[in-house]
């Protein structure tokens, strides 16, 4: 094809062929494409270099990154696949201890939720079981997996510990709500007595209170009973509770 | 005459430059905003996440309209055209590597389609800047930039509020999830609205110094409008600039800051500066960026700083998938993989982690996430060299615009522009928008405005009306080929649709609307493949679709060809065993001859997997598909037996390392490995391979009796009675939905303390309070009966019913049975358990559960009528003979058929037969099988289930003419297209052909 160039500055000699042939823009843009080209070749043989070891450590804290994985996974209600990731994470190399029993701790919840009590307390087990960083959280849904299971003996332990390293007062009125139960499931009425009592103090309306409302009743004590009923209204921490509670104080008046 | 002449040329010049004119402001005022609109804001119901092919579609028709336009401008009116030299040298140089390293890919097809889009866009960079001329011109493009992005965030926070205009039909997927907006993606919203948050920024500032200029006189028309003017471009920064906020995306706000600082260096001090001595800064810049990042990189392969390093998952996935582009670049330095095939080509190179990316979330990266490693592996160097030269020149041009001398709105225009620039390239660092349409439109959008007023040479050519009709035709043919791209993604998206209903309807049982939907989506997804070729996913689909059909050899045959264009997904090769698999054990069930011999079979599927196994060593399906593979060859292969325990514990390796890998409660597996532990006798494996199925599913009462079997096998150790009792109890609180299971377990606890203490009323305790817990129960009730001598059952049934004669809700068998001996009708209550057991078996309730149910009451009746003569005697032993067939007692049906066979009733008697035959077939008896058959002939010689069953018999004794008689007579009574008849006509396929 025949082509007319046109040029808006015109120089005469070498000069000139030079910036028909490369005007000013595309020498500019061409050098400096050069400039980042090479930028970009250097970079990626330097990583191609050190990148393996840098993929070696990320690889390290695999487990992190799978827990944060399905960590969003649970935030947006897929627990199916939160829980498969987390149990992958299980068998991961974690860089932080308290993330690894962490996992432990999300993935026992997850089950203690959707009831399979027996994967719950496997897991759960492994979130306390640490001599740094174990998940107090966990302490109460493995000791609930375990009474579920009908297996109270072995909570006893797991609630004595969790006592030693409670910091909060509703923990530590929750750790003796369940106490009270094991002694409960025990056949063991007083020493369940003396949990809840303990738990009640603690905690004036929490579970314990609750419980000493149906335990006194079941006595016969129904002063008592309506007692420890009122404090359980009276404080409001237990919302869901409260029908069952209004009946009992109901019941109560009646009989009367 | 020469003035009159002369007098007509200018008239007519005049006309051809009116003409022209017009053409030109149609373009720009008319069709580039309609299909900025178009190209943002539209999302085709049909096609998936992005909706590129719509918008491609959409990008095609926008080329060929201008370059139409273009030619009409030089056809019809006196338009001088001209190509800026830089941009078309650019520009031709990138299609130039682009081409080659197309003719050297290995998925040449998709290369092309590819190749296509860059055509495109390559276009959409040379036409604009002939047709924008004007700065107002450029600054009406830019607005509507602005507009129809804003547009889109506005329909994005629709969405976020849950308003959704037009409703996906599904909210439960990423992409919704996020902060989802017309471009389906939030990381696709987030490439293109820094083009608008920039322009933005450009648009305020010089609204914003119109109307400082006018604020003196405040009632002039002028003045409202600039005003209104500076209202609505500070609207849309707000929308665009809050939606790419809410984006979370790190790359694009880094792109904002670094351009926004420019902005702000450049126009108070750079733009006092020469070009070259600010690209002299920027090479300063980018030689301590590369000293700064060579000193990370080694400080953090050093090990510092010490402890984890915070990644999340999307850095740590880029910066495994960069270290595999890096070595594809190493790999193919000059022309690269070719255009679009690194998501073909990268699984070699994937890292350990990005394994297990794919096992877990089944995802894989299809680009690189950094456009300029992108450029590489699709065109190698020089490819990347062009990708540089593009962004460089749209920057270069842009800062052009600004000059000291210039007006301020010309200024902030040239320096918002190349300030768009350099955020897309600082984006484009760990993105791929170049590949996305809307970004990429955008961008060559950008390029071509940027040259507009750039003082370049411009090449201008003799034949410009032939180069241009060039132009013209080719861009016809890409709307066309973008027309059918879309049509076949449509297919795709019908085919997937269809696979989705026909599972829907294979739960509700509607098996003829789920054929009708596999048919539809076969079709759609063969008049896709008719289009896409080279695309895998439509071989796939197709292949998949045939695997539904239990067409496996078609099914391979597609997978075939998808590994042909993806050959290292492992994926795809764990299908394509998983279909000779499945080919095995559907012929091996459905007794149909195969068309290869078992061997090559397992063969094929084994090298698929090892291939799998070889380009993902974390993906658990194809461990699993392996154990299936050698567990198979035990079971269809006659081998030695020291061979076949060999294979076992293959199987048990595989397995294992497929649960280690992370399968997810695979009932299957686990009884093939119960299989194997049995098979090398490892009874404590075996026990604890049970144990593992039984948390998965504690209600499955085979698992139970499988349990006890190898519990006898290991000679019954100490903690068996408390692990059944420890189960038992477990259950016992949920007795009324466990019943079967605590029924089972029952049993098993009484055989196991009978066996401890011969004690039978210790062992009986369990029975009795098993039947108080569920006293309405069938299954408990056969276990209770089932633990008495044969002799004594029934009345041992009265007994129990008048224990429990206060307790409502008494079966009705057991009250039936129950009666006096003479008002017993024992073919009224074996009809009525074929009722049931057909009746359980629509509610999918599971085998064992019925076996349970309904066995004892046969059992009862059976033994109750051996001896007793009554004229419906042959007719209850031919429903025994059903429920025990039904049962799958074989043997036991057997023992029903000399009393069966004396029924005077011919429907009877004809039924009897055929039953009789099928179980002598399945168990290979063929000449007495045969007999029945003819014996059954006699009775209704047109009876078609017969007769079919006689041919399939005939070949079986290789008695291959009577066989084809048989097979002639049947054709003649049946429609050509009867199943029947289909079946059939496979399994004669061999004698048929070679008579």
């Amino acid at each position: 094809m025949d082509m007319k160039y046109e040029s808006d500055v015109i120089k005469k000699g070498n000069g000139e062929k030079i910036s028909i042939m490369f005007p000013p823009l595309l020498r500019q843009t061409i050098i400096m494409s050069v400039v980042l080209l090479f930028a970009v070749l250097i970079i990626s043989i330097v990583y191609q270099i050190y990148g393996p070891s840098i993929l070696q450590r990320l690889d390290d804290n695999v487990g992190e990154n799978l827990m944060k994985f399905a960590r969003a996974l649970e935030q947006n209600k897929n627990i199916e696949d939160a829980k498969r990731i987390y149990e992958t994470a299980t068998r991961s190399r974690f860089a932080g201890e308290f993330n690894r029993t962490y996992v432990f701790y999300r993935l026992g919840y997850l089950c203690w939720a959707d009831q399979e009590f027996e994967r719950s307390v496997e897991y759960l087990t492994q979130a306390v079981q640490s001599e740094n960083h174990p998940q107090i959280n966990a302490y109460e849904f493995l000791v609930d997996s375990l009474l579920r299971l009908g297996r109270q003996m072995e909570a006893l332990p797991f609630v004595e510990q969790w006592l030693q390293k409670i910091q909060k007062r509703e923990d530590l009125a929750n750790a003796h709500y369940y106490l009270g139960r094991i002694y409960d499931l025990s056949k063991d009425p007083s020493k369940a007595e003396e949990a809840w009592n303990k738990g009640h103090k603690i905690l004036p309306g929490s579970k314990a209170s609750f419980e000493l409302a149906f335990y006194y009743k079941k006595q016969g004590n129904c002063k008592k009973a309506v007692y420890y009923a009122e404090a359980v209204l009276k404080a409001g921490l237990l919302p869901t509770r409260e029908p069952a509670i209004k009946k009992l104080i109901s019941q109560c008046n009646s009989e009367k | 005459m020469g003035r009159r002449n002369r007098e007509q040329n200018i008239k007519t010049e005049i006309v051809n430059d009116t003409i022209s004119s017009i053409l030109r402001k149609m373009a720009i005022y008319v069709v580039i905003p309609l299909w900025l609109l178009a190209v943002v804001l539209s999302l085709s119901p049909f096609t998936g996440d992005p909706a590129a092919p719509i918008k491609y579609l959409i990008i095609s028709v926008f080329v060929m309209m201008i370059s139409a336009i273009t030619l009409a401008m030089v056809w019809l009116g006196n338009f001088q055209l001209q190509f800026k030299k830089s941009l078309v040298f650019i520009l031709s140089g990138s299609l130039l590597f682009m081409s080659l390293s197309t003719v050297f890919a290995k998925n040449k097809g998709f290369a092309i389609s590819e190749l296509s889009i860059w055509l495109m866009l390559f276009a959409i960079a040379l036409y604009v800047p002939i047709l924008v001329i004007d700065k107002k011109e450029m600054q009406w493009v830019l607005s509507w930039v602005m507009i129809a992005i804003a547009l889109s965030s506005v329909y994005g926070f629709f969405q976020r509020w849950g308003i959704d205009p037009f409703p996906w039909s599904t909210k439960n997927v990423e992409e919704y999830r996020g902060l989802p907006s017309s471009y389906a993606n939030p990381n696709f919203a987030g490439h293109a609205l820094i083009f608008a948050v920039i322009t933005g920024i450009g648009l305020i500032l010089t609204s914003l110094k119109e109307v400082r200029n006018l604020q003196y006189d405040i009632r002039s028309k002028s003045f409202i409008l600039a005003l209104i003017k500076l209202l609505f471009f500070t609207v849309c920064f707000v929308l665009t600039f809050t939606h790419l906020y809410l984006t979370k995306m790190r790359s694009a706000r880094i792109a904002l800051v670094v351009a926004i600082a420019f902005f702000i260096f450049y126009l108070w001090i750079g733009k006092k500066w020469t070009i070259k001595s600010v690209l002299t800064v920027g090479s300063v810049l980018v030689f301590w960026a590369i000293v700064g990042i060579i000193m990370i990189v080694v400080l953090l392969a050093k090990g510092y700083p010490e402890g984890s390093l915070p990644m999340d998952n999307s850095l740590n996935l880029r910066l495994n998938g960069y270290m595999g582009a890096v070595q594809m670049i190493k790999d193919r330095p000059l022309l690269g993989f070719g255009p679009g095939n690194y998501r073909f080509e990268n699984i070699p190179y994937w890292t350990r982690y990005e394994k297990l990316w794919f096992t877990l979330a089944k995802k894989r990266n299809f680009h690189v996430h950094s456009d300029p490693l992108e450029a590489m592996t699709d065109t190698g160097i020089p490819g990347g060299l062009f990708y540089f030269g593009l962004i460089l020149l749209g920057f270069i041009g842009g800062l052009s615009f600004v000059k000291k001398h210039k007006l301020f709105h010309e200024q902030v225009l040239g320096i918002s522009m190349a300030s768009v620039f350099l955020a897309f390239a600082t984006d484009a660092c760990f993105g791929f928008n170049m590949r996305v349409p809307v970004s990429s439109a955008l961008f060559f959008l950008y390029l071509g405005l940027s040259q507009a007023h750039v003082e370049d040479l411009t090449l201008t050519g003799k034949k410009t009306k032939g180069l241009l009709v060039i132009a013209f035709l080719i861009s016809v043919l890409l709307v066309i080929q973008q027309s059918r791209y879309y049509y076949a993604d449509v297919q795709l998206q019908k085919a997937r649709g269809g696979m989705y209903w026909a599972q829907v309807f294979a739960n509700q049982q509607k098996l003829n609307s789920r054929e009708l939907a596999l048919e539809r989506a076969l079709q759609s997804a063969e008049s896709g493949i008719q289009i896409k070729y080279f695309d895998p996913r439509f071989f796939e689909i197709t292949a998949r679709i045939y695997m539904t059909r239990n067409e496996f050899e078609k099914a391979i045959e597609n997978f075939d060809k998808a590994l042909y264009y993806d050959s290292y997904n492992p994926e795809l090769w764990t299908s394509r065993a998983q279909c000779y698999l499945n080919w095995v054990y559907r012929a091996q069930i459905e007794r149909k001859p195969l068309t290869q011999s078992i061997e090559t079979i397992l063969d094929e599927a084994e090298k698929s997997l090892h291939n799998a196994i070889k380009y993902c060593d974390l993906y658990p399906d194809s461990y699993e598909g392996m154990a299936r593979t050698f567990f198979f060859r035990t079971a269809y292969i006659k081998l030695p037996e020291e061979k076949k325990q060999e294979l076992m514990k293959e199987v048990i390796r595989y397995g294992e390392k497929a649960f280690e890998t992370g399968l997810q409660n695979s009932q299957s597996l686990l009884q093939i490995l119960i299989q194997a532990h049995l098979a090398i006798k490892d009874y404590d494996g075996c026990a604890k391979v049970v144990q593992r199925a039984l948390s998965i599913e504690p209600g499955n009462i085979d698992l139970w009796s499988r349990y006890a079997q190898i519990m006898k096998q290991k000679g019954y150790p100490d903690e068996y009675l408390s692990f059944l009792e420890k189960n038992y109890a477990k259950f016992k609180k949920d007795a009324k939905t466990m019943a079967p299971t605590l029924s089972q377990l029952a049993l098993m606890i009484h055989q196991e303390i009978l066996r401890n203490t011969k004690d039978t009323r210790k062992a009986s305790e369990i029975i009795l309070e098993t039947l108080k817990l569920n006293p309405n129960d069938l299954s408990t009730w056969g276990t209770v009966v089932q633990t008495v001598p044969r002799e004594q059952r029934l009345a041992n049934i009265r007994k129990l019913k008048d224990y429990f004669k206060d307790t409502p809700d008494i079966p009705d068998f057991v009250q039936k049975m129950a009666k006096e001996e003479d008002q017993i009708d024992w073919l009224e209550i074996s009809r009525e358990i074929i009722k049931n057991i057909e009746q359980d078996e629509k509610q999918n309730i599971p085998y064992k559960t019925i076996v349970l149910r309904y066995v004892w009451i046969a059992e009862v009746a059976y033994d109750e009528n051996t001896q007793r003569e009554s004229a419906d005697k042959a007719d209850l032993y031919a429903n025994l003979a059903t429920i025990y067939q039904k049962l799958r007692f074989d043997d036991r049906a057997l023992s029903c058929f000399p009393f069966a066979s004396k029924a005077t009733n011919k429907t009877t008697q004809m039924k009897v037969m055929y039953t009789w035959a099928e179980i002598l077939y399945k168990k290979r008896k063929y000449a007495e099988a045969e007999e029945k058959l003819q014996q059954a002939l006699q009775i209704d010689p047109n009876n078609v289930q017969s007769r079919a069953l006689l041919v399939q018999t005939l070949i079986q004794l290789k008695k291959i003419p009577e066989a084809k008689f048989e097979y002639q007579s049947l054709k003649q009574t049946l429609p050509a297209n009867s199943n029947t008849l289909k079946s059939l006509e496979q399994l004669m396929m061999p004698y048929l052909k070679n008579p």
